[in-house]
């Protein structure tokens, strides 16, 4: 299969470059006949036939490399910072009593002189079945291993460096355990940077750099399971692409809950959208579309756009706008449903009823409620006629009993603006109209804000 | 330091390579697989945007685009929905630029309509080949040249276009339009024959 693809790959390319022949050409052709992709590609090539296609491909291609380079360039830097802290780490564990005992520390030293040439040996020209032999080693034996290994290598580059390390690194003043953290971390990504950390003072030219980077993805893909902990193929990827696996765990989460989510949306329902217009086509704003019959509805937006989610089958949808005649609509299998309203209901006369009015009713709504013959506007003319000019604005807040007879009793006066005028309010009241309970014949107790003015 | 793995390296598969960049961001692993179908996501762009700059800057625009929603996409077949996402890319462009949409499914060029080779020793029969020598004659001269040195000589565009002088594009050209003519004039002439 993956045999074909590469054939056709190839015929492809010979026929874009002219090496092909005429039994090749039979040949691609005709797979073409089976390969869609093929196919259009074949033929979009034929439509420009005399274009040099050769060329495009080929401009193509150095781009790609070149974007490829420029990232690739920016690794070992990377890698190397990563290689030096772990070799740091390393040679700090290895030697924690370093300023103590220099006896051990020279022994020490020995046995990786001797042992670094003999890693050497197998680094530099036949450096790679080291790797490919890890797998056999005991874990512990491996890192350590390993860790000499490189070692060795940097030891052999950096003569000079060789006493320095372990003990700076020793003296540091890091706390310990903090630092034995650090190495644990590092330990356990320590395969891959630390060998390319070895490899990269070997490395000849800048052009190499990207052969080097290859090299190690094929460590990655050999010996997985070489790595003791898990993090290892991991860790990897932060350093050439630190963006895309900050957000893989993340990614896999989101795919798995969208996932779940599209099944419950879809199952059983579907969304319908489309316009709500006039008989002109202008749309209305805030019209009210519903599913018939349900409490499942919405309003149109500006641009008279409306989406709801309803039943697969059995809708209907109701669209009403104020001022315009209702309308019931079948829902079709079309995912858009646009509602033209026709213009139907004149309105001369629009009425508002005062909010505060249910509160009033509620409270009174037990023995229901008291109200002056004609109405609280003749009781206002009447008030108004008996006030004397030049009385200042005044507000008083009353409270009394009317009973069957109409006529206001207990006479009290809750609040004033103006205690002068008291007197007057009450004389009003009783002489003013009288009083009709709605329902039943029970006293009520009634409060009365008069406003009286010149 | 492991080199010596890579000369004998056998080719991944569209599965792995797609694995390896979703799953640890290797750029490289990408970079391989667009390199493997670069002339086929080329050549979609050309069938649609019919420029070779165009399709060249579509192309790379795709690359681009992969490395951003790749990632994000959870993908069975590669191939296939390479496929699709180029030819949408395409048509997003094509629907920016307010053009109007018209790709040219030319039967005459679609080779899922008919596998057709005039000059192939199974396929001329005796009966065709008179129509044929006649319809060869029909040819002009460019195209005659070049059916003859491709069909019957084996020579490949290359060769053919360093002997004429001519480019490959041209040979090409060539090559087709009188694969073209010589299909339509012998389709003419076996009509004739079977009229008289």
């Amino acid at each position: 299969m993956d045999h074909k693809q590469q054939h056709k790959r190839d015929l492809l390319r010979r026929w874009i470059s002219g090496e092909i022949t005429a039994s090749e050409e039979r040949e691609l052709r005709q797979a073409a006949r089976d390969d869609a992709l093929l196919n259009d590609a074949l033929s979009g090539y034929e439509q420009q036939a005399e274009a040099d296609h050769a060329a495009s491909i080929g401009r193509l291609r150095s781009k790609i490399a070149g974007q490829r380079k420029a990232k690739a360039r920016t690794l070992p830097i990377w890698r190397v910072a990563a290689a030096v802290l772990v070799i740091g780490a390393l040679g700090w564990l290895m030697f924690p009593s370093a300023s103590q005992n220099d006896m051990a520390l020279s022994e020490g030293r020995a046995e990786r002189q001797e042992k670094s040439t003999d890693a050497l040996a197998e680094t530099r020209p036949a450096s790679p079945p080291a790797v490919p032999a890890q797998p056999s080693f005991p874990a512990l034996e491996q890192q350590a291993a390993r860790a000499e290994r490189s070692e060795a290598s940097d030891d052999a580059n950096f003569p000079g460096n060789v006493q320095a390390q372990p003990e700076v690194l020793a003296e540091a003043d890091l706390p310990a355990d903090s630092f034995a953290d650090v190495a644990d971390f590092t330990l356990a990504m320590e395969s891959e940077p630390l060998s390319t950390g070895a490899d990269a003072p070997i490395t000849e030219e800048p052009s190499e750099m990207m052969a080097v980077q290859d090299d190690t993805e094929e460590v990655t893909a050999i010996a997985p399971s070489a790595a003791p902990p898990p993090p290892t193929p991991d860790i990897i990827p932060t350093y050439t692409d630190g963006a895309s696996q900050v957000g893989y765990p993340n990614r896999l989460d989101r795919s798995v809950t969208t996932n779940a989510g599209q099944i419950i949306a879809r199952e059983g329902f579907r969304v319908i959208r489309g316009y709500v217009v006039d008989s002109e086509g202008y749309p209305l704003i805030g019209a009210t579309v519903l599913e018939e019959g349900t409490a499942n509805g919405t309003i149109t937006d500006f641009d008279g756009f409306y989406r709801l989610t309803i039943p697969t089958s059995g809708a209907t949808l109701s669209a009403n706008y104020t001022g315009y005649e209702d309308q019931v609509v079948a829902v079709t299998a079309d995912e858009e449903l646009t509602i033209t309203l026709q213009e139907g209901i004149a309105l001369d006369e629009v009425v508002v009823t005062e909010l505060g009015q249910t509160r009033r009713q509620k409270r009174a709504t037990n023995a229901g409620t008291a109200a002056p013959e004609g109405g609280f506007r003749a009781l206002k003319r009447y008030i108004d006629y008996r006030t004397p000019v030049n009385t200042p604005r005044t507000r008083i807040r009353l409270q009394f009993v009317v009973d069957s007879s109409g006529r206001p009793s207990n006479i009290q006066v809750l609040s004033s603006s103006n205690v002068a005028l008291n007197h007057l309010a009450v004389e009003l009241l009783q002489n003013g109209p009288i009083w009709e309970i709605s329902e039943g014949d029970a006293p009520l107790l009634v409060v009365y804000t008069m406003k009286l003015k010149g | 330091m492991f080199r010596f793995l890579r000369g004998e390296k056998k080719e991944e598969t569209d599965e792995i390579l797609l694995e390896r960049f979703q799953q640890k961001g290797e750029a490289g692993a990408l970079a391989d697989l667009f390199d493997r179908y670069l002339e086929l996501i080329f050549g979609l762009c050309l069938q649609y945007l019919k420029s070779n700059e165009r399709a060249e800057d579509a192309s790379m625009a795709i690359y681009v685009e992969l490395q951003e929603k790749l990632p994000k996409h959870e993908v069975r077949n590669f191939r296939s929905w390479l496929h699709t996402f180029v030819r949408n890319h395409c048509l997003m462009q094509l629907r920016r630029e307010k053009k109007d949409l018209s790709v040219n499914f030319d039967p005459a060029l679609m080779h899922s309509a008919e596998d057709w080779h005039p000059i192939e020793e199974e396929s001329v029969e005796d009966s065709r080949q008179p129509a044929l020598d006649y319809c060869l004659g029909q040819l002009n001269e460019q195209q005659k040249a070049c059916v003859h040195l491709f069909y019957y000589e084996g020579h490949s565009y290359k060769e053919i276009a360093e002997q004429r002088q001519e480019t490959v594009g041209k040979v090409r050209s060539n090559i087709q339009n009188g694969r073209r003519n010589l299909k339509l004039c012998i389709e003419e002439q076996q009509a004739r024959n079977r009229v008289i």
